[in-house]
């Protein structure tokens, strides 16, 4: 995916606009998926996305192919994100009920329902770690990047990716096991 | 929960479905940017050449630095290797220096020795030179010995004296008159000596005899003539006597303030003693003064000429 995604990329930096559809078609749920969690609702993770892909044909030249597209795409991503943080709103937990009803949604990854109550408290726990710990664990568990993309995505070591990593399962951990929140 | 278990659920998150209509929306608003060629350009005309070809110069560069240290090394291994051999050169030169030092010092010490001997040669030469000289002398002596036996022995037998036993008889008679003249002269002298010693203590007046002079003369004796075979000397000054005189006393109560005045005189060899204490020889060839007498006194006059007519000198 990642050379064909650098092909597309290249044919869009060419102008073939044909190309640079199948780029959107290819990122822009991930994308969107990312912005939502983060924002809370679907207007402003829209709005991001298009901001997004925006600034993505406009640096197109500036690409220099040292990271993949998608790792590109998502620094891209994380720096719109951070700019609409300092103008707007701080993002919103999502409540129990979204990731409920999103999980409802569709197929469910969950083997029964207790598994399904387990990952809704651990997604809520997820929401109310430090902004760059949740953000670390936004790309790596849910977006799917490495711990090299991660970094570079934020801009960051990868040895920090490892270590906030390291943080977000010690709390997670801590405070699923604790016996009110089992009881939730 | 472990963190197996979590990350498992992290992974298993579910994906919010994007609305429907934002895909038509991102696509309409493509806006590709108008360099779209310059897009394509080839990455490594983009990437700047020092920055392109830094890898191969790194290389290059550690690369030749080795060379060149490894050179350097092999250089100045090379040349401590020429100074080594050289060193060894020196040494084995060192080496033959000190075996000719030591031989040119055991030459030394022989010459040394050989001259030393040389010495000791020479000096034993001369030693022996003077040992053959000195048996030389010592047959001489021996000679001289055989012959003064025999003349001894000549001596000593007058009934065989023969023309050489004459000779040496006059040579002895003579000798021994020789003998006692000088010994008359030196009792003059001591009796100068004692007259003058009595004058000083009495006011410039000599004794008016020789008794007198007993405390200043040590002996009676010295007033006996060794050539006076007539008198005798007393043994002490209380057995003293006219008897025991050979010598004439001619200054009685003199005065010291006339040096030529006679004070004594040898009737047997003629010497005199004058007030001054000197004495004048008065026997054979040598005489060189004649008497006068003055205020009745007998006053030494000395002479322009020997009594034999030669002149003094």
């Amino acid at each position: 995916m990642s050379d064909h995604a650098e092909t597309l990329c290249d044919r869009a930096g060419a102008g073939d606009l044909e190309a640079a559809s199948e780029l959107v078609s290819l990122y822009y749920e991930r994308i969107f998926a990312w912005f939502r969690r983060l924002c809370g609702n679907d207007d402003d993770a829209a709005d991001l996305t298009q901001r997004t892909f925006f600034k993505v044909w406009t640096s197109l030249n500036s690409f220099q192919r040292r990271s993949t597209f998608s790792t590109w795409l998502h620094g891209i991503a994380h720096h719109v994100y951070v700019d609409w943080r300092r103008t707007n709103r701080p993002a919103e937990a999502q409540t129990d009920e979204w990731w409920e009803a999103c999980a409802a949604n569709g197929p469910s990854p969950f083997e029964d329902a207790a598994e399904r109550d387990t990952a809704r408290r651990l997604f809520a726990l997820v929401e109310r770690l430090e902004d760059g710990v949740r953000e670390v664990v936004h790309l790596h568990y849910y977006q799917g990047l490495s711990l090299s993309e991660t970094s570079e995505a934020l801009g960051i070591a990868t040895s920090t990716v490892k270590y906030r990593l390291r943080e977000a399962l010690d709390v997670l951990r801590s405070q699923t096991n604790e016996p009110k929140l089992r009881a939730v | 929960m472990n963190d197996e278990q979590i990350e498992t659920l992290l992974r298993k998150a579910p994906r919010p479905v994007a609305p429907a209509g934002l895909l038509e929306t991102l696509q309409s608003n493509i806006a590709l940017p108008p360099r779209a060629e310059t897009a394509r350009v080839n990455r490594t005309e983009t990437t700047p050449l020092l920055r392109r070809w830094f890898p191969a110069i790194s290389f290059a560069v550690i690369f030749l630095s080795c060379i060149v240290a490894i050179a350097v090394q092999t250089n100045q291994i090379a040349e401590l290797n020429r100074g080594n051999e050289t060193l060894r050169g020196a040494t084995q030169n060192l080496e033959q220096l000190r075996r000719d030092n030591a031989e040119y010092q055991k030459l030394q010490a022989e010459h040394q020795e050989l001259e030393r001997l040389r010495k000791d040669f020479a000096e034993l030469q001369q030693l022996r030179a003077e040992v053959a000289q000195l048996r030389e002398q010592i047959q001489e002596t021996e000679k001289l010995r055989a012959q003064n036996q025999q003349l001894l022995a000549a001596n000593n037998q007058p009934a065989q004296s023969t023309g050489n036993d004459d000779s040496f008889a006059r040579f002895e008679a003579d000798a021994r008159a020789e003998a006692e003249s000088v010994y008359c002269i030196n009792n003059l002298k001591q009796i100068g000596l004692a007259a003058r010693i009595w004058a000083t203590d009495n006011g410039g007046v000599y004794p008016p005899n020789w008794l007198s002079m007993s405390n200043e003369l040590s002996t009676p004796k010295v007033l006996v003539c060794r050539g006076d075979k007539g008198r005798t000397a007393a043994r002490s000054w209380n057995e003293f006597g006219p008897g025991n005189v050979s010598y004439e006393f001619l200054n009685p109560n003199g005065s010291d303030k006339t040096p030529m005045v006679l004070l004594a005189r040898c009737p047997i060899h003629g010497h005199v003693g004058l007030s001054d204490g000197s004495v004048q020889s008065g026997s054979g060839l040598g005489r060189t003064f004649t008497i006068i007498v003055k205020d009745g006194k007998q006053v030494y006059t000395p002479l322009n000429k020997r009594p034999d007519g030669s002149p003094y000198e």
